[in-house]
């Protein structure tokens, strides 16, 4: 009888929440059309929900504690935002300019599938209030942001991976002189939620502290020869502190006796960068220094971290280029020595691996691997215009692009193992008045022991083909061919994707890969397996609601380089999205 | 009106503010005090055949044993529901439906990586790097409480014995009519030395790999053992249950011996499942 009524108590909350949160939508929406909001303020908001009701057993997902398990028949992700805005005109004593506010629930009580354990929760996730001057901004709350390339300090949400790991605190940023910034920020970081225990709040932090600074000086902007020549000289350097109380951690060293670590209280990260535009070429280094960090994820190694990172690019109409090279080691920075996952990382390392779109080419995506890397990547892209003999009637684009990362050796230099190979080569055209053809070959290998942890390393040979027939704006149709070989692993597959879509509005979409084994006939799990989706969705003003069913694959869902595992899932998906 | 020098002194104050601190390399490790393990330990070492790094943590854990031989127990689980597991290959699985059940009370999903630890029944995934601090931490603190197994009736053809447990108690949980408290006894049935395959750090297949202690059974209908109620506040240990259990185990499509098995029992407080005691007796304690 208890077990019926927290089922049902859970429900109507969950349900309450819900409403509530599309009621704020609702509000928001009726506030424009019908009240008159002064011009100064805007008032904006978004709602984001993701269903799955599974038709196979997920009980091996289950992450709730044993003693509140309830029947896994809805998982659901929600995302409720709302945030005012007030610009302010005129002169003042603070030159003060502007206010926003901005705040977001989460109804994650039963979450999708492969997030952390503790990312089950729901609360106020996030809260900010935002001053802003001419010659800066305050802001106190919870706050992202990011130094450079995020070396050492990248604080963001992606909700695909489950990531939120702002600050709470506050920021300061200043704009003293024209061509100087200077950004300063601390707080403690946010750790998923602590709703199941005595805090009445509903989020979680790490018990540390984290504070940083950023100085940026664009040498150009005091230069009026560089102004001139069209040049932008911009330098910079940051520096990331966190501080985490002394543990107790027990270590048997060579001599056999035992230990305890004797672990730094304040870690520091610092960061100088340099980059260099004109005339459409840019050019970017960076390197970032960690000190000594004892942590879980590097075995309480004391050696220093560093990533040094290069880039040159070109582009002007119709041609570009980009190579970039990175190596870093050791350069994972947590917040909590102890934390490993996704939560409680306080920078981010790039992946240097293309981020495929395509089903089969982004089967096997590259994860940034924290212990150290090698990294390239290139690309080179042009366009011969229309009526050319290349580009015929309407033109056509020709890109190549190559990432390649391999591990670290013993000298600086070295690079051992092979991680991660893609070379893939692009052609997009516009055949004819209506149609558009995007075809694509590529190579990739992939060390699947060292980036999933076990397995063997996977070549494989890709192809694919989009066609797009869009005779006027009410009716498009797409339909996408795919095909990858490889000798091992799963083997072979095939992709096929039909998607109509009429007067901008609704879009039916099918789709299936398929695999068809291995060539050398050992069969494997997905041997002979289908995943399938069939979805349909509609889309009016800022209104999107899809539904379908679907059985999608076990893999790495990626972005940046940072990859969730998602477990197989099958069952129908409705999806809803309003943003205002 | 802010004076645009002050901005650029704050701003150069604020770097120098956010410290770091810098140990030097002789002074990374400092001297534990000596001090004689007050009570047992229960580590649960969740592996798998596809993980490569579990080797690793295999080796701390009998490393750990070595150190503490009288006061460590160390039971691998296999769970099923753990992509680092095979299942599909007969040669190849060590999975038992116990190790499932075990894995989701501690919150295990499909992608919980491998090696991780729990330590004394008590929810929390640790890394095997932390495995050292926390078992030291455990047979340290006194927990007020012994088990204890005696094997008989073994019969080695039928792979059949009887365990008999008691235990002693200090605890004010005295339910006042019958002068008896409730415990919930755990008996685990484990293999050892069982040669089989498994994914090493290289990324090799080592078909010849020693695994140790691997969960294979509980000998109770229940995986959360039985409860009895023990006469506590005395000094002799009071009789709490008796099994009599045949194996029917294959591990990895292997029929073993008796002598490969033996009986974890785990003495735990029912009301907060915290661990009181564990011990482990081999159901053959000769050699063959």
């Amino acid at each position: 009888m208890k077990a019926v009524l927290h089922i049902l108590r859970t429900r109507l909350h969950r349900l309450c929440v819900l409403i509530g949160a599309m009621s704020m939508t609702g509000v928001g929406a009726w506030a424009q059309d019908t009240l008159s909001v002064p011009a100064a303020w805007t008032v904006s908001g978004a709602v984001q929900h993701s269903s799955l009701f599974p038709t196979t057993d997920v009980s091996g997902d289950r992450t709730a504690p044993r003693a509140s398990w309830a029947p896994i028949d809805h998982l659901s992700n929600t995302y409720a935002d709302v945030g005012v805005r007030y610009e302010h005109h005129g002169d003042n004593p603070l030159q003060f300019t502007g206010f926003s506010a901005a705040t977001r629930a989460e109804l994650l009580q039963w979450p999708l599938l492969g997030y952390d354990a503790d990312f089950r929760g729901y609360g106020i996730s996030h809260l900010h209030a935002s001053a802003d001057f001419r010659w800066g901004s305050v802001t106190v709350g919870d706050v992202y942001g990011q130094f450079g390339s995020g070396l050492i300090l990248r604080l963001y949400e992606e909700r695909s991976l489950g990531v939120d790991n702002s600050l709470r605190g506050g920021k300061l940023e200043l704009r003293p002189y024209k061509g100087v910034s200077l950004e300063a920020l601390g707080g403690k970081q946010r750790r998923y939620w602590n709703c199941y225990t005595d805090h009445a709040w509903g989020w979680n932090y790490s018990q540390d502290a984290i504070m940083g600074t950023d100085l940026e000086l664009e040498i150009s902007r005091w230069s009026a020869r560089m102004q001139d020549a069209g040049a932008n000289l911009t330098i910079g350097g940051s520096f990331v502190s966190k501080y985490q109380a002394f543990d107790t951690i027990v270590t048997q060293a060579s001599d056999g006796n035992y230990y305890y670590y004797n672990l730094p209280e304040r870690v520091g990260a610092g960061d100088i960068r340099a980059s260099f535009a004109m005339k459409g070429w840019n050019a970017l280094i960076e390197y970032a220094y960690k000190a000594n960090d004892p942590i879980v994820e590097n075995a309480f190694s004391y050696r220093h971290g560093d990533a040094l990172l290069a880039s040159l690019s070109y582009s002007k109409k119709g041609f570009s280029f980009i190579v970039q090279a990175k190596r870093s080691e050791n350069m994972s920075f947590r917040s909590d020595r102890k934390l490993t996952g996704t939560a409680g990382q306080i920078n981010h390392l790039p992946a240097f691996a293309y981020q495929h779109t395509y089903a089969l080419p982004a089967m096997d995506q590259y994860a940034t691997q924290m212990d150290g890397e090698w990294a390239f990547q290139g690309e080179i892209c042009y366009t011969w215009k229309r009526r050319t003999p290349m580009g015929g009637k309407y033109g056509t684009t020709l890109r190549l692009n190559g990432s390649h990362v391999r591990g670290l050796g013993k000298r600086w230099v070295d690079m051992p193992d092979e991680y991660y190979t893609d070379v893939h080569l692009e052609l997009n055209k516009r055949a004819a008045k209506d149609w558009y053809i995007n075809a694509m070959l590529m190579y990739q290998t992939y060390n699947k022991a060292v980036i999933e942890g076990h397995g063997e390393i996977i070549r494989s040979g890709i192809g694919v083909l989009d066609v797009k027939w869009a005779t006027n704006h009410n009716v498009q149709m797409r339909a996408e061919l795919q095909y990858l070989f490889t000798p091992n692993d799963a083997g072979q597959w095939i992709f096929a994707l039909y998607e109509l879509s009429l007067f901008k509005q609704l879009m039916i979409s099918l789709s299936d890969q398929y695999c068809i084994g291995r060539p050398d006939g050992i069969l494997t799990e997905e041997h002979g397996q289908h995943y399938f989706s069939a979805l349909v969705t509609w889309q009016k003003n800022a209104h999107r609601l899809s539904a379908g069913y679907s059985k999608t694959r076990a893999g790495f869902n990626c972005t940046g380089g940072v990859c969730r595992y998602v477990p197989q899932e099958e069952g129908v998906v409705v999806t809803y999205d309003f943003t205002w | 009106m802010f004076n645009r020098i002050t901005h650029i002194i704050l701003g150069t104050i604020l770097l120098l503010l956010a410290g770091c601190q810098v140990i030097p390399e002789n002074e990374r490790l400092l001297p534990l005090p000596m001090q004689e393990p007050q009570s047992n330990a229960l580590l649960i070492d969740f592996t798998g055949f596809l993980c490569v790094n579990c080797p690793t943590a295999a080796a701390e854990a009998q490393r750990l044993q070595t150190d503490y031989p009288d006061n460590l127990v160390v039971v691998a689980m296999h769970p099923a529901d753990n992509h680092f597991t095979q299942t599909t290959i007969a040669g190849y699985d060590y999975t038992c439906p116990e190790a499932n059940i075990y894995y989701s009370f501690f919150g295990g999903t499909s992608t919980t990586p491998f090696p991780t630890g729990v330590i004394d029944m008590q929810p929390g995934w640790r890394s095997y790097t932390e495995w050292a601090t926390a078992v030291r931490a455990s047979v340290m603190q006194p927990k007020g409480g012994l088990l204890f197994l005696q094997i008989t009736n073994v019969n080695e053809a039928e792979r059949s014995f009887t365990v008999s447990t008691s235990a002693i108690w200090e605890n004010n949980n005295v339910n006042p009519l019958t002068n008896e408290t409730d415990v919930e006894i755990l008996l685990w049935l484990v293999a050892d030395s069982v040669q089989g395959a498994q994914m090493m750090p290289d990324g090799s297949t080592n078909l010849a790999y020693t695994h140790r202690h691997m969960l294979r059974a509980c000998l109770t209908d229940d995986p959360w053992g039985m409860f009895n109620g023990i006469v506590t506040n005395t000094t002799e240990p009071c009789a709490a249950g008796l099994v009599h259990y045949q194996v029917q185990d294959t591990v990895g499509g292997q029929v073993l011996p008796l002598a490969h098995y033996s009986v974890v029992g785990i003495l735990l407080d029912p009301a907060s499942k915290k661990l009181i005691d564990v011990q482990q007796t081999k159901i053959i304690t000769k050699t063959e």
